[in-house]
């Protein structure tokens, strides 16, 4: 699907004449984003009901007026969890990626400029840790750690660290040998200094980009937990946790599934159309 | 550089595996009377399916399971999944009727002393083992030397027998069990597979009984693979079977196969697509159009017991305090939950006993409620009075929180559906309920360490006696199942084991009447065994654990 979006948005870009940052295909995702944003620090703005409001008399009502996305086995509004629940999953999702970057910033820049020994040792590591698919390793921390958000947060932060830390290793490397590092040196600044003021920050910057898509993964990564049951505790509304609530009721229910699953859908692409056009647009020097 | 390195491609959804459900229809070791069970009724009316029709031999029954079971050995688990498979496969000594009367099955007749100390079983003859090994006294004698041995690590069927003082074969057709003090339950016991006579033969040569029975029961045993099911193949020259039985011989049904599908959308969908001829816990949301279904039936057995409860903690924090434990009681809506989460199939419980227990006391439902008013006012009495912006009150700084652990594994959806309707309610009132979900290892270890405030349970037994194994001081955690941690309750539950008559049901009632009224438990629900069907399913008995009886079953054609 990455592909696709990627050509999809390279297509786009090339037959578009004028100014590249108001194009449709960013405006459109940016606003969607920036109302998940919103639905994440001010819920009560969108909705005027309580996410764990338990009404007997609205027990699997269908989607309509008072009811847009329907309502669950305990008729709890599935818009209000849904709204509700976006703090949460776009919460681990940014913080997953943090976690992720600052990890894969410590490991890469370690496994780029370490000495050799130590430096073939963690680039044997960040494989070994490639190799394992990222919900894997998540599983195995939420099952050391336990469960909750904050576990979930730090299970998919860990398990992304690998794929960061390869990415910083690369651009570290690619910077080392810039001319200004040389310059640097030659001008006697001290390794450590030499690291802190412009390997990493300039290493870091293709990163910026990649961890905006990777937020869409890390939303996508904490939902599968909670759908397994090993993400949030319940009655948390985060999104996966409302898929399976719903999965149960598949026949006699779908909306419970299916609209809260639409939302991460269109979110998690959203997210991620974002970061490619960024990732394009920065590519291609397209500052305005 | 492209931007596939960055992602790790693999990603999808996992199957959702709910696990087995050690703690539905747990049993427990209890001393249950003859008379209790010929008390004991059920409310089930005669089950729609006994449909008036000549059985037909033939045909392979599928069911659908939603529970699995790690032991196929019915001498060393107390697993309700073991029981109803291996009905089918071991014979017991007598049988007892849906009516709770004894009948005749492997013994032909039995005398029992006044005093409940000598029981004398008088063997059919002929009956052999499906590996032709005969079924004599010895054969009876060896079974329970076994489960008496401590090598054999047998812990429910060893209470089902008591405490045996000997069991003697004095000749090949007779088997004398003796005890040194007064032991009435044993019919009982003798009745259910946990007792079942396997052979000899093959018990003593088995390294390990885990994954294999070999019985002289109506079916053979084919396969039994956990986490999977089994498969099991009519014996036929089969000729020995209950006296409840509606029929002699084989068994109608050629072979029967069980499979585990957990997954209850799953169950429910094999049912209605024909894959599967019956299931075990039709879910609760399309209980009704399963009903509606003309092609599928629905019949429900409520168990004997205790109700589905929270116990309350009442060794520390906040539920130390009667009032705040009477006014969680009083705070929540379980009907309301209960309704919500099982669409109205399963009852709400009135009392801590199910109504089909010996001495269920049904005055108890007039004594407590869901009551808002009065949860505030015990709640103001009891000090918890400042509420902060959520609406939980506190007292001294500390917030009215509890938390309540369960083992996620064995907790369905719709207990998670009340569990959530139950947080919600008791918020009204001022609690911050908690839910800590921990799996199997953690909840043991939780428990034992006393970290908690509420635990839920529920367990299967015709017989009052279930009380003394939750609520006396002798079983707290670690040593048994008293979660609330109560101890008031040892002289009258003590008291009532040696009672008779009148002054038994006294003492139960009075149990039942502190249990509620100290609120050392919030009964739900009325757990209830519901086998989904297709009507083509037919002559399904019961046995007096609330499950199903395949031996006369048969499908039409």
């Amino acid at each position: 699907m990455s592909q696709a979006l990627d050509v999809i948005a390279r297509v786009r870009n090339g037959n578009r004449a004028g100014n590249p940052w108001r194009a449709p295909g960013l405006i459109i995702p940016l606003a969607f984003v920036l109302l998940l944003l919103a639905a994440a620090a001010m819920p009560q703005w969108f909705t005027a009901l309580a996410p764990d409001a338990v009404d007997t008399d609205a027990i699997l009502l269908p989607p309509g007026p008072g009811h847009w996305f329907g309502a669950d086995q305990l008729g709890r509004d599935v818009f209000t969890r849904v709204i509700y629940g976006t703090s949460q999953s776009l919460g681990i999702g940014i913080g997953a990626t943090l976690i992720g970057c600052a990890g894969g910033v410590l490991l890469g820049t370690a496994a780029g400029l370490a000495p050799p020994v130590l430096q073939r040792l963690l680039v044997r590591l960040i494989d070994i840790l490639l190799a394992f698919p990222e919900i894997l390793l998540a599983l195995l921390i939420i099952a050391v750690l336990g469960r909750g958000p904050t576990n979930t947060l730090l299970a998919v932060g860990l398990s992304s660290i690998a794929g960061y830390a390869r990415l910083v290793r690369s651009q570290v490397l690619r910077v080392w040998q810039s001319g200004y590092v040389e310059h640097a040196v030659s001008l006697g600044e001290s390794t450590p200094a030499i690291i802190a003021r412009h390997v990493v920050p300039n290493a870091v910057r293709p990163l910026v980009v990649l961890a905006t898509i990777g937020v869409g993964n890390a939303v996508l990564s904490a939902s599968a937990l909670s759908f397994i049951g090993l993400g949030v505790v319940p009655p948390a509304a985060e999104w996966g946790a409302l898929l399976a609530d719903g999965r149960n009721f598949l026949d006699t229910a779908p909306w419970i599934s299916f609209l809260p699953a639409t939302v991460v859908a269109i979110s998690v692409i959203a997210i991620t159309i974002l970061g490619r056009r960024l990732q394009l647009l920065l590519s291609q020097g397209g500052e305005p | 550089m492209s931007p596939s390195d960055f992602h790790t491609p693999h990603r999808g959804w996992l199957p959702h595996h709910r696990g087995s459900a050690p703690a539905r229809g747990r049993h427990l070791r209890a001393a249950v009377t003859a008379i209790a069970l010929l008390a004991a009724g059920y409310s089930a009316s005669a089950a729609d399916n006994q449909a008036a029709g000549k059985p037909v031999a033939g045909g392979t029954l599928t069911f659908g399971l939603a529970s699995d079971t790690a032991i196929i050995d019915p001498s060393i688990t107390g697993s309700s999944i073991t029981a109803l498979i291996t009905r089918n496969l071991v014979d017991s000594l007598v049988g007892q009727a849906e009516d709770n009367r004894f009948t005749p099955w492997l013994a032909e007749r039995w005398e029992v002393n006044a005093d409940n100390t000598v029981y004398t079983f008088h063997l059919r003859r002929g009956v052999t083992f499906s590996d032709g090994t005969p079924l004599d006294a010895a054969a009876v004698k060896f079974n329970f030397d076994r489960i008496l041995d401590p090598k054999t690590t047998s812990s429910y069927s060893k209470s089902l027998l008591g405490p045996v003082a000997e069991i003697a074969a004095p000749d090949a057709a007779t088997v004398v069990i003796s005890y040194k003090q007064s032991f009435a339950p044993l019919l009982q016991g003798l009745s259910l597979p946990y007792l079942g006579i396997q052979s000899p033969t093959y018990l003593r040569d088995a390294k390990s009984t885990t994954n294999t029975v070999v019985g002289s029961g109506p079916f053979v045993l084919e396969s039994f693979t956990k986490g999977s099911g089994s498969r099991l193949t009519k014996r036929a020259d089969y000729n020995w079977g209950p006296g409840y039985a509606a029929h002699q011989g084989p068994a109608h049904l050629d072979a029967i196969v069980f499979r585990y599908l957990p997954e209850s959308s799953v169950r429910l969908g094999a049912l209605s697509s024909g894959q599967v001829q019956a299931i075990d816990e039709v879910p609760p949301a399309n209980f009704r159009s399963v009903q509606a279904d003309n092609r599928l039936q629905v019949v429900t057995r409520e168990n004997p017991g205790v109700n589905r409860s929270l116990f309350l903690n009442t060794s520390k924090g906040p539920f130390a305090d009667a009032r705040v434990r009477q006014a969680f009681q009083s705070a929540i809506d379980a009907p309301g939950a209960v309704k919500a989460a099982f669409f109205g199939s399963l009852k709400a419980a009135d009392n801590i006993l199910g109504p089909s227990t010996l001495y269920y006391d049904p005055t108890i439902a007039k004594s407590w409620g869901f009551d808002p008013q009065k949860a505030a006012k015990l709640l103001d009495d009891a000090g918890w009075t400042v509420r902060d912006g959520d609406g939980i009150r506190s007292k001294g700084g500390e917030r009215l929180s509890v938390r309540f652990v369960y083992d996620a594994a064995a907790w369905g959806a719709s207990d998670l559906t009340v569990a959530q309707a139950v947080q919600f309610s008791v918020k009204k009132a001022g609690f911050d309920l908690q839910l800590d979900p921990v799996d199997a290892g953690g909840y043991t270890a939780r428990t034992a360490a006393n970290d908690y405030d509420l635990i839920s349970l529920y367990y299967v037994r015709a017989e009052p006696d279930i009380l003394r194994t939750v609520f006396h001081s002798a079983y707290i955690p670690p040593n048994g199942a008293n979660n609330a941690r109560v101890k008031s309750l040892d002289e009258i539950l003590t008291k009532a084991i040696g009672a008779s008559g009148d002054e038994r049901q006294r003492l139960y009632s009075q149990a039942q009447a502190e249990i509620i009224g100290q609120a050392y438990a919030v009964p739900l629900y009325v757990v209830a065994y519901q086998l989904g069907a297709s009507k083509k399913l037919q002559g399904i008995s019961w046995a007096t654990n609330a499950k199903p009886n395949l031996y006369d079953a048969w499908l039409a054609r």
